[in-house]
């Protein structure tokens, strides 16, 4: 009795019929379960930070028929308030109306993680990807120690990341640069949620340009490249700056994001203080290691039996090029985080994505070592490999549940009902550079990121 | 070794409960002697020492001495009881009979007293239920004698007045059950039986995909084990008190999955590898830690008590 056939690709098992659908459910009811424990702990947060009040309340405002950037503004790009001025077109206003559209956004976030995995590994690794975003994403939503998890950008912001990675990876591995319009199209997007898509943007900048120009020696194609990506970038800018244009708040939504915004970075330092603040890592960190110790064996084995051919077990990493761009939009996000005003975990969100789709180098370099290995082994080995990352990963997990319990069990949903609708009371106010400061009166907000 | 340190650790638990004014943890001498009987043939039973006919096994030791480990833990952490622990060994002689394919009788009899003593022995039933050659006819016997087993001990109960095992707090226990209570067991339980939970997984994994030693055996572990969970997600504060019974299948499915992981490839021209394989072996037994540790807390307060 077998368990099912091998895949000849990367050495992972390919459970036949019953057991694949079976595998992929469990890890879909499993993120969909983390889904659900983190969305709750991050809505019922017992944090008194205004974020997600202010956001949705604008979005509710500007629904109303309010001007943003007018009477009330922020140093954040206006893609946040917009998509939450469409779902009060249509929902009550309550906060909890934010809420299926985070999810929603959040969603499309782990598939896009999977697709862009997909693109470049197996699908077996960019499931297990997913598994592993999904837990990171809502334990780093979740353990806020300065702001709510709940209705922030960055939970907005993981699709189009993460849908323009993708992009990008298929037109690397492609060779066409007919998808580069969609990456710059997400791009656009991603950037008109929050100025900290500005990592993305360096990486993809840097990259393209040593693709096109160092790799292949090709301005015409760099230009082309570049342009392709620019007029995506305008498309996904377009409704906003149509918006802005059309009430007349263009240029003073233009100060408040770039100096307004950029005075915001010399206040301090999102750096995690200590390892216990970036739990969910510890697994791609471990993996990491182990992945790059392969690579120390493959390159001694190759350079002892220089006779030998380049197997499949031998090359340790996927594609040099993918693996190139995801540790550049590390680096980015590393330096940003450096800069950013405040240590709080929900930049975290965001900052994560590249390093979970690197997390699937490591997870195909070990499929491809048991490649070799007798088909009982292997599965073996992918089981203890799954029941290794799961002891990792537990720690991170047992954080989010109970501490979701906990925040719904003592969620006060009147004083919510209150705080929101006093907040759609605020009148003309204006928030960036510390205290929120109204035009008609002072308000006793506290300060915000 | 194994029975040494689990009967030290409940001596030393009984000593420390006589040391505090707390009601919760103080033993009475009949419970330390049921307690440690009973983990003492838990701890030979898991190494294929009390069962003639279990053929010998090297993965036995290692399941033994998890189980005395994690036991060890869960005495010194108070949440074990005497009657929990004789319904334990009544249910693990039960199952491995049925398992083995001996007499039923030497399977079922036991099974319906483990049940009368405590109710969350009943899903270890699903050792006789699951589809096999012999299992209608088996469930059949069965049944009536679980019953009686059950209806005896709440007669006893109820008359007496007094729980002839603390099973019955169960009643007590139920309305405590919603999500207010969800995952405290869980946490709790994935700390002290991670590293029986290792193994079991690792055992319950191949089984899933046809590489298990023993199919059917494996089979109905690991279904016992999955309903166990699911007791133990749902009915938390009952399996606060009583995580030994519903961990029992894990410490059953120890000795084949540790089995299993010492066939990880170990290779000298492939070191990575053979790291990754060390790194799996050693996982488990490190992560006896956490109950080395409660142990070892509750024999310093004995010895202090001394």
């Amino acid at each position: 009795m077998t368990g099912g056939a091998l895949d000849q690709t990367d050495g992972f098992i390919v459970p036949n019929g019953r057991r694949r659908a079976c595998l992929t459910a469990a890890a879909i009811a499993f993120i969909i379960g983390i889904h659900v424990a983190g969305r709750i702990g991050a809505y019922c947060s017992p944090l008194t930070s205004d974020d997600s009040y202010i956001f949705t309340s604008f979005g509710c405002r500007m629904a109303c028929g309010d001007v943003l950037y007018r009477d009330m503004s922020d140093i954040k790009p206006p893609g946040l308030f917009m998509v939450y001025a469409l779902v009060y077109l249509v929902a009550p206003a309550v906060r909890a109306s934010a809420a299926p559209a985070e999810t929603v956004f959040l969603l499309l976030g782990y598939a896009a993680i999977y697709c862009a995995c997909v693109e470049v590994y197996s699908r077996r690794a960019a499931l297990a990807v997913t598994v592993l975003s999904a837990v990171t994403i809502n334990y780093f939503a979740v353990t806020g120690v300065a702001i709510v998890g709940f209705g922030v950008a960055e939970n907005f912001m993981v699709f189009p990341a993460a849908a323009a990675a993708w992009m990008y990876l298929r037109a690397l591995r492609t060779g066409g640069e007919g998808s580069l319009i969609a990456c710059g199209l997400f791009l656009g997007v991603d950037t008109c949620l929050k100025q900290t898509a500005l990592p993305l943007v360096v990486a993809l900048t840097v990259h393209w340009t040593a693709f096109a120009l160092l790799g292949h020696g090709s301005v015409r194609r760099w230009f082309s490249g570049a342009a392709r990506m620019f007029v995506g970038g305008c498309i996904g800018w377009a409704p906003a700056i149509l918006l802005m244009s059309v009430q007349g708040t263009l240029v003073a939504a233009a100060r408040l994001l770039t100096s307004d915004a950029g005075a915001m970075l010399q206040r301090g330092s999102a750096w995690p203080d200590e390892w216990r603040d970036v739990l969910p890592l510890w697994i791609v960190i471990a993996w990491g290691v182990w992945a790059v110790l392969n690579l120390i064996e493959s390159r001694l084995r190759r350079r002892s039996d220089s006779s030998s051919v380049d197997t499949l077990d031998s090359r340790p990493l996927t594609n040099d090029s993918s693996i190139t761009f995801l540790l550049l939009w590390i680096g980015a996000e590393v330096l940003l985080l450096w800069r950013l005003p405040l240590r709080s975990p929900h930049y975290y969100v965001i900052a994560c994505v590249p390093f979970m789709l690197l997390a699937g180098a490591f997870v195909s370099t070990f499929g491809r070592s048991v490649n070799g290995l007798a088909p009982s082994t292997r599965r073996l080995s992918c089981v203890a490999a799954v029941v290794l990352s799961g002891v990792f990963l537990r720690p991170a997990v047992d954080e989010i549940v109970p501490r979701a319990i906990t925040a719904q069990r003592n969620h006060d949903w009147r004083a919510e009902k209150r705080r929101f609708e006093e907040s759609l009371r605020w009148g003309p106010i204006h928030f960036g550079r510390g205290a929120p400061f109204t035009s008609a009166e002072q308000t006793n907000s506290p300060e915000r990121s | 070794m194994c029975c040494v340190w689990i009967a030290a650790i409940v001596i030393a638990r009984a000593n420390a409960g006589l040391a505090t004014d707390d009601p919760s943890v103080a033993m009475s001498v009949s419970d330390t002697v049921v307690m440690g009987i009973a983990f003492v043939g838990l701890a030979l039973l898991l190494a294929g020492a009390l069962m003639p006919w279990q053929p010998p096994r090297g993965g036995g030791l290692v399941g033994s001495v998890v189980f005395s480990v994690v036991a060890s833990g869960l005495v010194a952490d108070g949440r074990v009881v005497a009657w929990d622990a004789a319904a334990a060994i009544l249910t693990a002689v039960g199952a491995l009979a049925i398992l083995q394919a001996r007499n039923r009788w030497m399977g079922i009899v036991p099974l319906g007293i483990a049940c009368g003593l405590s109710p969350l022995c009943a899903s270890a039933l699903v050792v006789l239920l699951l589809p096999s050659a012999h299992g209608r006819r088996r469930a059949a016997d069965a049944l009536p004698v679980v019953a009686i087993g059950v209806a005896v001990a709440w007669v006893l109960h109820l008359t007496i007045g007094r729980l002839p095992g603390a099973a019955f707090a169960v009643g007590s226990d139920l309305n405590r059950i919603g999500p207010q209570n969800l995952w405290r067991f869980v946490a709790w339980w994935l700390d002290l039986g991670m590293p029986a939970l290792v193994f079991a997984c690792v055992a319950a994994a191949l089984r899933f995909f046809g590489d298990a030693e023993n199919i059917a055996a494996t089979r109905s572990l690991a279904v016992w084990l999955g309903i166990n969970v699911l007791v133990g997600v749902f009915l938390p504060r009952v399996v606060l008190c009583h995580g030994l019974l519903l961990l029992l299948p894990a410490f059953m499915l120890t000795s084949s999955g540790y089995l299993a992981m010492r066939r990880l490839p170990v290779n000298r021209s492939h070191w990575t590898l053979s790291l990754f394989s060390a790194v799996c072996l050693v996982l488990p037994f490190a992560l006896l830690w956490t109950s080395l540790r409660k142990a070892g807390e509750i024999a310093v307060v004995s010895l202090g008590a001394l």
